[in-house]
């Protein structure tokens, strides 16, 4: 019965969303009927451009997630580091993206790397902390039983505290997943001339030249994305948890 | 006599901004022997245990050890909890770059009584078969110095009665020095050679008190006159 209750909500919602539609015109509010054949009616082109959006989601997300290891590593390993660094990662968070995307269309031109940058940056923060927070977790016993048998930091790192810092890594990574969808789509706003086409490039396309239905199953098709990148990081993170923490059997 | 195995010369420790827990602690830990630290909750027991396996740096006076290997036995059974009960002892094997830590440290699981849990992750094993599965992966190293810290204190009384019994055969059978931390008397007399009682402000006494019970001992040791005559006696010094 619980597994119905999200579909129960998404019914209601889009029954309301019908009811709320047949007050205002198609341009200002279009029905989910509309937004579902506008959908179908550029279903190739949102295929392609979904491709694309993914592809810059994933590849600053890997970027980020590089990142943030090599910066979690040396800040458990060199404290001073942390010391020196840990503030401006957190500037870096408070930086609207949006303000820096054109800056990066400047550095990087027109085009993917835009979207990938953007990407990298909003998931970068989150999966830093969530990373740094998992490598200095690791158990005060642990620790002393590496060190009584004079345990190398190399040792200690892959199989003591990078095993411990998975079940935080895997969180970090199921916010970072979503946040690099719209760090992706940001970037294409304004760093994409169409060529590739993109979801973000799509949608703004479309709701300047006010259609409206079109725009709609764009911004769906971004949600989708979102979400299916995101169950994509839980099946995951059942298949390499599961067998020793609870986090990943749930 | 042999030499001691661990030498305590004038130690003072204690943390920032609160009285130092011991000044000028001096003690031999003689070699082949279990003693036991006790003392009153909070006296420093713990923290010179951790000064004595050199997890800690004591701020005055020096420790002088005399030992090849030396491996420690938590209060939690602390096992890797991805690891099965093979690799969890097997790994200060492992670390030292064992060619064979596999076999060796399913042979010391068969010592303390894990034959049929190779292949257990920890959550699958019971309280006991933890504290067991912890004690042999001290033990594969085969240490000359095995520090244990309230190693038994979490374990029901039933499984505490067992794991007693299973580390006085370990220790008949494998011959080693142990410096063991306790708060519970009777574990203190019923395993220990010497009873280190820690007393006095800033653990600045202690009262050395020795065991004299013949060895190998029997756990039912503990039903008999004196073996609570000894327990009084620590009782009273403390």
């Amino acid at each position: 019965m619980k597994r119905l209750y999200p579909l129960i909500a998404a019914l209601l919602g889009l029954a309301g969303w019908t009811l709320l539609a047949q007050r205002y015109e198609a341009i200002i509010l279009p029905s989910p009927n509309e937004v579902f054949r506008a959908g179908h009616g550029i279903f190739g082109e949102l295929l392609v451009a979904t491709g694309w959006t993914a592809a810059a989601a994933l590849t600053g997300l890997g970027i980020g997630l590089l990142l943030a290891c090599t910066f979690a590593v040396l800040f458990v390993r060199f404290r001073w580091l942390e010391l020196a660094l840990y503030p401006y990662a957190v500037v870096l968070q408070t930086l609207p993206v949006i303000a820096i995307a054109p800056l990066l269309v400047i550095w990087l031109g027109y085009g993917l790397g835009v979207s990938c940058a953007t990407a990298a940056l909003v998931c970068f923060f989150p999966l830093l902390t969530s990373l740094h927070l998992g490598l200095t977790s690791t158990p005060s016993d642990g620790v002393a039983l590496f060190q009584l048998q004079n345990a190398s930091f190399r040792d200690m790192l892959l199989k003591l505290r990078i095993p411990y810092a998975l079940p935080y890594l895997f969180t970090g990574l199921r916010s970072g997943v979503g946040l690099a969808v719209i760090g992706a789509v940001v970037g294409e706003f304004v760093g994409s001339n169409g060529s590739p086409p993109s979801l973000g490039y799509l949608t703004m396309r479309k709701l300047r030249s006010a259609d409206t239905a079109e725009g709609f199953a764009l911004i769906i098709a971004s949600g989708l994305l979102a979400l299916t990148l995101f169950l994509i990081v839980r099946l995951l993170e059942r298949r390499v948890l599961s067998s020793w923490h609870t986090g990943g059997a749930s | 006599m042999a030499d001691p195995c661990l030498e305590f010369h004038d130690l003072s420790h204690g943390w920032v901004d609160s009285p130092p827990l011991f000044q000028n602690f001096n003690a031999e830990l003689e070699a082949g022997q279990i003693t036991a630290l006790v003392g009153l909750s909070g006296c420093g027991k713990s923290t010179l245990l951790k000064l004595a396996a050199g997890l800690l740096l004591p701020q005055a006076g020096s420790i002088v050890g005399r030992y090849q290997r030396s491996a420690m036995v938590f209060q939690s059974p602390s096992l890797l909890p991805w690891r099965t009960a093979t690799r969890n002892t097997a790994l200060p094997l492992e670390l030292r770059q064992h060619p064979d830590a596999d076999t060796q440290a399913q042979q010391m699981l068969d010592k303390v009584g894990l034959q049929g849990a190779y292949d257990k992750l920890p959550h699958e094993m019971s309280g006991g078969m933890k504290m067991r599965c912890a004690i042999a992966r001290a033990l594969v190293v085969q240490p000359d110095l095995l520090f244990l810290d309230e190693a038994f204190s979490a374990l029901d009384a039933l499984t505490r009665r067992d794991v007693h019994a299973l580390f006085l055969q370990l220790y008949s059978d494998l011959g080693f020095t142990a410096l063991m931390v306790t708060h519970d008397i009777e574990e203190a007399v019923l395993l220990a050679d010497r009873i280190w009682v820690l007393k006095g402000p800033e653990a600045a006494t202690v009262e050395s008190i020795q065991v004299k019970m013949d060895r190998p001992r029997a756990p039912s040791w503990r039903h008999s006159s004196d073996f609570g005559a000894v327990c009084a006696s620590v009782e009273s010094a403390l």
